[in-house]
């Protein structure tokens, strides 16, 4: 076999990884269980990994936040003090089982969303929003005592109900959700309106035929149904149990991570397993809440959330919603076309996501590191932008940077060199 | 000089008929003329890609 053969089979059979993926909610764990490798005194960010001392101050922050919430330290000088020295470590949560979405500050006690690729069994932790406070600490990196006494009651009064449903429902099955939210007009990065809505429809009735009291039912209920984007954690578990199951295989050029720290933006491929290839991050493009907001009050890209991206949904997704397009400004013929762009970099096409605005054709799946270089077309990632001081400012898209594939190339030339 | 003069003083024959265009590239382009109801054919076409020889050489031995 020569390269380019043990390439094309490699490549076909990680985006079968991707295609035939069968991802499945089947738990609710504290993240110290969850999530492989993390330890007690250890707090994961998003992005590549990075130094404590070089983090942008959202980040930073964030680490602080997360020290206090999990009693690692009692005051912020000391948690600054103890991230300092060492003593608190952190990680970039995509060199574990997990998605940073947003700052992605991820403690061994938060509670995460388990999904479990059936098909290969890899499992996935991400942490759900957080009811009125949404980004709240994992997200946004936040802390005041309103925003921690929250999580405790996620932990202690909703999850304890939640977790016992999915146990007894034997799981739900998440792709169909997907599959037919891409139909009604979701990304599934920016937007899930409507996967919202049938995750719902799947879950209601069995919560109010479960043997729980009144009060908790409605508490389970209110938090389900009051939560902006609350099916946005399945969307990264999916995509995230799909691509670790394609992460090492041998030879694949297809790219299974992307992320952004705020510093640098980072990508993994598939062929060469857990090592990160980084330039710097790209500022969002697209429409800020107010007009109070310009460029200056937005943080470089931040965030995990991007994973979907690389299984196929936002960015690329585009033309499945035309809703999230506008917002930015594009007709629905522009977001066709931004959907044909990546499937010129992709190694194949999704047949579990067809969808209206493509003449029910496929959505692009896999994207080839080798096409994006050859092309001259960077992948799209649909985002939010985060200010400095914390918060959503806006939503957009951004490329990723072309040097993090070029760099990512070199290293499989080097990897593979016959 | 009476060349240019010349040329800058006789519009050139086409203004006199209508436009059919075809538009490589941009596509506002494309759009701008077909709002005024200009028959335009749009060609897609990027400029080609300006890469660093050593990913010219790994695309020609990997793709």
């Amino acid at each position: 076999m020569t390269i380019k053969e043990r390439i094309a089979a490699a490549n076909e059979k990680a985006v079968g990884e991707l295609i035939n993926a069968d991802p499945v909610w089947v738990d609710i764990l504290p993240a110290g269980q969850a999530v492989e490798g993390l330890e007690e005194n250890m707090i994961l960010h998003s992005g590549p990994p990075i130094e404590f001392a070089d983090m942008v101050p959202l980040h930073r922050r964030g680490m602080v936040s997360g020290a206090l919430f999990e009693g690692l330290a009692s005051t912020e000088a000391e948690a600054m003090a103890m991230l300092e020295r060492g003593e608190i470590k952190v990680s970039a949560a995509l060199d574990h089982n997990t998605v940073g979405a947003g700052t992605g500050i991820i403690t061994a006690s938060v509670e995460m969303m388990v999904v479990e690729n059936r098909r290969t069994g890899k499992r996935a932790a991400t942490f759900p929003a957080e009811g009125p406070f949404q980004g709240g600490l994992c997200g946004w990196g936040l802390y005041t005592e309103e925003i921690a006494a929250n999580l405790r009651y996620m932990k202690n009064e909703l999850f304890p109900a939640m977790r016992e449903l999915i146990h007894q429902r034997g799981g739900l099955a998440l792709r169909p959700i997907l599959a037919e939210s891409m139909q009604m007009g979701d990304e599934n990065h920016t937007r899930q309106s409507a996967s919202d809505l049938m995750f719902i429809k799947q879950i209601l009735p069995d919560l109010v035929r479960m043997d729980v009291d009144k009060p908790t039912l409605l508490k389970c209920m209110d938090y389900i149904v009051q939560t902006p984007r609350f099916f946005h954690c399945f969307g990264q578990g999916a995509s995230l149990s799909a691509l670790w199951s394609a992460k090492g295989t041998s030879h694949s050029t297809m790219v299974v991570a992307f992320g952004g720290n705020g510093v640098e933006f980072g990508i993994k491929v598939a062929g060469l397993g857990d090592e990160w290839f980084t330039a710097p991050a790209p500022m969002i493009n697209g429409r800020y809440t107010s007009s109070q907001y310009s460029e200056k009050d937005q943080v470089p890209w931040l965030g995990d959330s991007c994973i979907v991206e690389c299984a196929g949904l936002g960015g690329l997704a585009a033309a499945a919603s035309p809703v999230v397009g506008n917002l930015r400004g594009l007709k629905v013929k522009d977001t066709v076309a931004l959907t044909r762009e990546m499937q010129e970099i992709c190694i194949s096409s999704n047949h579990n996501y067809p969808i209206p605005n493509l003449d029910f054709g496929f959505l692009p799946a896999g994207i080839d590191i080798r096409l994006v270089l050859k092309r001259g077309i960077a992948s799209e990632i649909h985002g939010g932008m985060l200010n400095h001081e914390g918060g959503l400012i806006g939503a957009g898209s951004a490329r990723v940077p072309m040097g993090c594939f070029e760099k990512a190339l070199k290293a499989f030339g080097k990897k593979y060199a016959e | 000089m009476s060349d240019m003069k010349t040329a800058h003083c006789t519009p050139p024959k086409v203004v006199h008929k209508p436009l059919k265009v075809v538009n490589i590239g941009l596509q506002s382009f494309t759009e701008s003329l077909r709002s005024q109801g200009v028959q335009v054919v749009q060609v897609n076409w990027r400029p080609p890609v300006n890469r660093d020889p050593e990913i010219d050489t790994l695309l020609e031995d990997l793709l």
